[in-house]
């Protein structure tokens, strides 16, 4: 029986072997040609490769917003960053250095030697080598685990940058200082610079290291010259995100052999011709640098000196039959070159600087919505030229606090109730045309969908959606669920200066073919009624902006518009507060728990009560206008002189009247004041 | 004097293929390793040899002790493995000094420049172990009996999992069941515990990693035309992603195959084909002198080397030198009459044929890449001397038989144990 059973054992590892010894066979004897062939092919020369300049971005006028500015970076040895002996005594190899020279008290030398070249400190240039070591032991395992065996992978053999960004004279002084450390180089490469300072800081986003879910998601996996690769960046937030693809470049590419030469043939005599690296395309955007940069500044001052318990605002220029925008003012902001700065900003500062709010904030638009609405039910046939609503000061007889309006505005027909921004009218508006109705209109007009720059900081809004009657008066007069933001205010009112629907651009030269406008199905008395209430807002006694709408100096235009005042959320509370000691104070926080954190446990106040700040610091201000020949205001604007739509909003200041109104005036008359030089390069 | 202390015609049949193997490896470490292999002696060469030297010396012991003398310590060897392997471990929890950590797993204890890899005494103190424990039983004839063997090898399986050394796991279960087997356990038995592992599978496949379960597909993957096929079918090849991981990167587990999950597979099997048949000669060829081209060539896919060398001649030395040792080791234990000697000899040479046989199969790609190493060819000091300890005590085998009166063991009379006392 054991006999037998050792037999059958032997017979069943004789099947594998047979198969083997087939296998081998069919290998080494009727494919080998072929694996020879797959073997030259391996032992290919091999590409190395340089790198393209990122395209830069340009205002209208070809002046630079961002660009690679040429720069040099101190790089180190792999085996200098790990202390490890079997990568020491590589790199001694490759430097042709002997091991016992490479001593830590050498290596010490060396990275001190770059920090006073470089004023970077040794620390963080050892923090930045811990993270460039943690990477490639995450590239190796990850190769060695896909492969099945431990792999050398090519950044073992390389050196690494720990100092970036050095400018000429500093390139200089660091070559001769480090000449004699072999495993320290100095290394051609750029820098992303910015101009333009926090006034477009948003807009131009920024470009970081590209990470391993972008690498792992690159549509140009399969062209090694534009794949993304680990050093890489790509642009995040702003322009840079939105014109990635045609900012990036393709990189160039010789053929070395195994000693690092450049060669032009293979093996064969076929030519191996270089690749020249492409560069990025510039992108040009349509607005001006030196506007926006003298509109930011304006902004920036009105709402500091105006309002300082403001929390920031945005204001919104479009051109109105291009829908380009002339300026994209967030406030405040950000300084893309000033890395410290940026740090430093708190992250509870409830001015939010790193917020982009003309695209991506939303707001409650208040009755900035009104003469859409109105539009609207004009063309529906809802509302007409003589309709009158009887407004008492409140909708509900019997109910004197539900349902306000901001004034008692007897019987109010149309333009009256644009005029004096009557909510009455447009309560009952509202309800006779429904929420589905009112929300098919709104998106219409640009809302609940993005503007259509493509800037991926845009938020798309919100559009009432509750069927409820009162859901549908809160929609007629913007409160409640209708939200949108800063840019789709200025394409709202473009809109309907123009009487036609189309995307917002901020990219001059977009290859891609702008979308057409669409017409809205209003009819031209529809518009004429809007209009003349636009109209009457601002420019006769009575309407909501007219003590302060006046241009300092019109020259035959007149400015259009409509304000508004969303309720928001007060950004701090008042709190009473009796501390251990017995006294009472009044103490402004955010809340309760921040408000007592920034006690210790001994110190630590009871909070009394709290009340809510007075009512113009609840209120978000907002205007929305445009400007046109005085002569001309009924008709649609397409094209002439002056045909700037303007939105603004000032957070927490009061109500869009006082407070929107003098910003957007005095931005107004900036523009105005700038005229023909916009965009001509000019500077004023 | 006997210097060698051979006396058996079947330590020839064991030991000569065992020479040439080493010195194939010695003529192959040379060649990987030396700036130029006809001058300059290689000390990766000099190391394998003085291993070679060791190995021998430790074949010779075994030869002079009596096997019968190491059973009796059988169980206190396996014990002292055991605890080797779980001081490894030790490791994750308090830093030890000596257990390095390499490419994630801890095998070795380090002292000074020795290095030891407790897991291959292990494979020999197991088979000592189990054929100790098996010598004079029947009880394995139940279903229940084979509960206590199948304890002794998941024991050290588990401590050699946690490494992670999938490769040399995988060792033990053909060894316990070819040892069972020749012990006379019922084959139907043997077959349910088989199923019951069958049965697992699913969770096993559930279980494993992302990178192990690519390579158990990557056998067949490295069909150009299935590659082709999967990648025109994108919703087929989706089957098989395993949770967890996201389509996307599923997908380009396939389009990039070659460079990633196939790397090795595509490099290897290119050395061993660009062989030919008669090779490339000696230290010579674009695989001996471009090092970046097959990653762990001296070890796991040395045998890949030695064809691109010498050629299918190479390889089928190679080959028939394993087939000659397993032909002697399996005569062996049919010519002595000691149980013991004779589980000893199924366990140790079933031990080599399967690790051969795994290495060979996953080098030629027609097994899945585990990461075993090729007895007596493959770079390391430890498997080199457990492998020659090996052949000695089998040599020992041979040539220590002690007189047994009575029956020749394993002959299980079906109808006589029906009726026999106990049953």
């Amino acid at each position: 029986m054991f006999e037998r059973r050792v037999k059958f054992l032997l017979v069943l590892l004789a099947v594998p072997a047979v198969a083997l010894a087939a296998r081998l066979v069919h290998l080494q004897v009727f494919s080998a040609a072929e694996f020879r062939t797959a073997t030259d092919k391996m032992l290919e020369l091999r590409p190395r490769q340089f790198p393209f300049l990122r395209g830069s971005i340009t205002d209208c006028a070809g002046r630079p917003l961002a660009y690679d500015a040429p720069a040099w970076d101190v790089a180190v040895h792999y085996g200098v960053l790990v202390d490890e002996p079997a990568v020491r005594k590589r790199m001694s190899r490759i430097i042709g250095v002997p091991l016992d020279e490479l001593t830590p008290e050498m290596l010490d030398a060396s990275w001190h030697r770059i920090s006073q070249l470089t004023g970077t400190s040794v620390a963080d240039m050892q923090a930045d080598a811990r993270r460039i070591v943690a990477r490639i032991k995450r590239i190796k395992r990850h190769v060695s685990e896909r492969r099945g065996v431990e792999t050398l992978i090519a950044e073992e053999i390389q050196s690494h940058p720990v100092v970036t960004g050095l400018d000429q004279s500093q390139q200089v002084a660091a070559r001769i200082g480090l000449s004699g450390y072999p495993w320290v180089e100095v290394v051609p490469s750029h820098t992303r610079r910015y101009e333009g300072g926090p006034a477009v800081g948003h807009l131009t986003g920024r470009v970081v290291r590209v990470s391993d879910a972008v690498l792992e998601a690159d549509e140009n996996a399969d062209d090694p010259l534009a794949a993304y690769r680990p050093e890489d960046v790509y642009g995040v937030r702003g322009v840079e995100a939105l014109g990635e693809r045609w900012l990036r470049g393709r990189r160039g590419q010789v053929w070395v052999d195994r000693l690092g030469d450049i060669v032009t043939v293979d093996r064969a005599g076929r030519p191996l011709p270089p690749i020249e690296a492409v560069d990025g395309k510039d992108l040009q955007l349509t607005l001006d640098l030196a506007l926006q940069q003298a509109l930011y500044a304006r902004l920036g001052a009105e709402i500091t000196t105006r309002y300082p318990a403001s929390t920031g605002g945005a204001a919104v220029l479009l051109d109105i039959p291009t829908r380009q925008v002339i300026a994209l003012l967030s406030y405040p902001s950000i300084d893309p070159n000033d890395r410290t700065a940026m740090l430093e900003v708190d992250p509870n500062d409830p001015r939010r600087p790193f917020l982009f709010r003309a695209v991506r904030e939303i707001y409650n638009p208040g009755s900035i919505v009104k003469p859409m609405l109105l539009a609207a039910g004009l063309a529906d046939g809802t509302v007409h030229r003589n309709t009158h609503f009887t407004c008492t000061g409140h909708l509900l007889p019997g109910h004197p606090n539900k349902w306000r309006c901001t004034g008692i505005h007897g019987a109010a027909d149309p333009i009256y109730a644009i005029q004096h921004s009557c909510n009455i009218f447009f309560y009952h508006l509202g309800q006779q045309m429904g929420v589905p109705r009112e929300a098919w209109w709104m998106q219409q007009f640009g809302l609940g969908h993005t503007s259509g720059t493509g800037l991926l900081d845009e938020s798309v809004g919100r559009l009432p959606s509750r069927r409820t009657n009162g859901e549908a008066r809160f929609a007629a007069i913007g409160q409640s669920e209708t939200e949108l933001t800063p840019i789709q205010a200025a394409n709202m009112i473009a809109t309907i200066a123009s009487g036609e629907y189309r995307p917002v651009t901020v990219w001059a030269n977009d290859p891609a073919p702008r979308p057409e406008a669409v017409r809205l199905n209003v009819p031209d008395s529809a518009w004429r009624i809007v209009r003349e209430g636009l109209y009457r807002t601002v420019n006769e006694p009575g309407g909501t902006a007219y003590r302060d709408g006046k241009l300092a100096e019109p020259g035959g235009f007149v400015l259009l518009g409509k304000t508004g005042s969303a309720e928001g959320y007060p950004p701090e509370w008042f709190y009473t507060c009796r501390f251990p000691d017995g006294t009472v104070r009044e103490i402004r926080a955010r809340n309760q728990r921040t408000l007592l954190s920034d006690y210790p446990p001994e110190r630590r106040p009871t909070v009394l009560s709290q009340r809510k700040p007075p009512e113009y610091e609840q209120t978000h201000g907002w205007f929305v206008g445009y400007l046109v020949p005085r002569d001309r205001y009924l008709q649609d604007v397409t094209g002439g002189d002056m045909r700037i739509a303007i939105a603004v909003v000032v957070e927490y200041a009061g109500h869009g009247g006082e407070v929107a109104v003098p910003v957007a005036t005095a931005m107004l008359d900036s523009v105005m004041m700038a005229g023909d030089s916009i965009c001509s390069g000019g500077d004023r | 004097m006997n210097i060698t202390g051979i006396r058996s015609r079947h330590a020839w049949g064991l030991l000569v293929p065992v020479l040439v193997l080493s010195g194939i490896s010695l003529l192959t470490m040379q060649a990987l390793f030396s700036p130029s292999p006809r001058h300059v002696l290689a000390s990766a060469a000099v190391k394998q040899a003085a291993f070679a030297a060791i190995g021998l010396m430790a074949a010779r012991f075994m030869i002079a002790v009596s096997y019968h003398r190491l059973g009796r310590v059988a169980f206190l060897l396996f014990v002292a493995c055991l605890a080797s392997l779980a001081f490894i471990q030790l490791d994750k929890a308090v830093n030890l000094p000596f257990v390095p950590v390499r490419n994630g797993s801890r095998r070795w204890i380090e002292i000074g420049s020795i290095q030891l890899q407790p897991s291959e005494l292990m494979k020999i103190a197991y088979v000592l172990a189990l054929a100790w424990y098996l010598r004079y039983r029947r009880s394995y004839r139940t279903l229940v009996g084979l509960i206590a063997p199948f304890a002794i090898t998941l024991v050290p399986m588990m401590l050699i999992l946690v490494q992670p050394d999938l490769g040399t796991v995988l060792l033990f279960l053909p060894v316990l069941f070819a040892m069972l087997f020749a012990a006379g356990a019922k084959v139907k038995h043997l077959m349910i515990v088989i199923l019951l592992g069958l049965c697992a599978m699913p969770v096993f496949w559930m279980k494993i990693k992302d990178y192990q379960r690519l390579r158990l597909v990557g056998m067949a993957l490295q069909n150009q035309q299935l590659r082709t096929y999967f990648a025109e079918h994108p919703d087929k090849w989706e089957w098989f992603r395993p949770p967890g991981t996201r389509p996307k990167d599923w997908h380009n587990e396939l389009r990039r195959w070659e460079t990633r999950a196939g790397y090795q597979l595509v490099h290897g099997k290119a050395a061993i084909g660009s062989g030919g048949a008669t090779g490339m000669g000696w230290g010579t060829g674009p695989f001996i002198e471009h090092e970046f081209l097959l990653p762990e060539r001296e070890n796991d896919f040395v045998f890949a080397m030695i064809a691109h060398q010498w050629g299918l001649l190479g390889s089928l030395l190679v080959l028939a030198s394993y087939v000659v040792l397993v032909i002697f080791g399996y005569d062996v234990a049919t010519v002595t009459r000691d149980p013991f000697g004779r589980l000893i000899a199924v366990g140790i040479t079933t031990m080599i044929a399967v690790q051969a046989l795994t290495n060979l199969c996953m080098t030629v790609g027609i097994g899945p890449i585990t990461g075993v190493t090729l007895p007596f060819v493959s770079k390391g000091g430890s498997s080199l001397v457990a492998s020659f300890a090996s052949i000695g005590l089998l040599v020992s085998v041979a040539q220590n038989r002690p007189n047994i009166i009575g029956n020749a063991p394993f002959r299980f009379d079906e109808e006589a144990e029906r009726y026999a006392p106990g049953n």
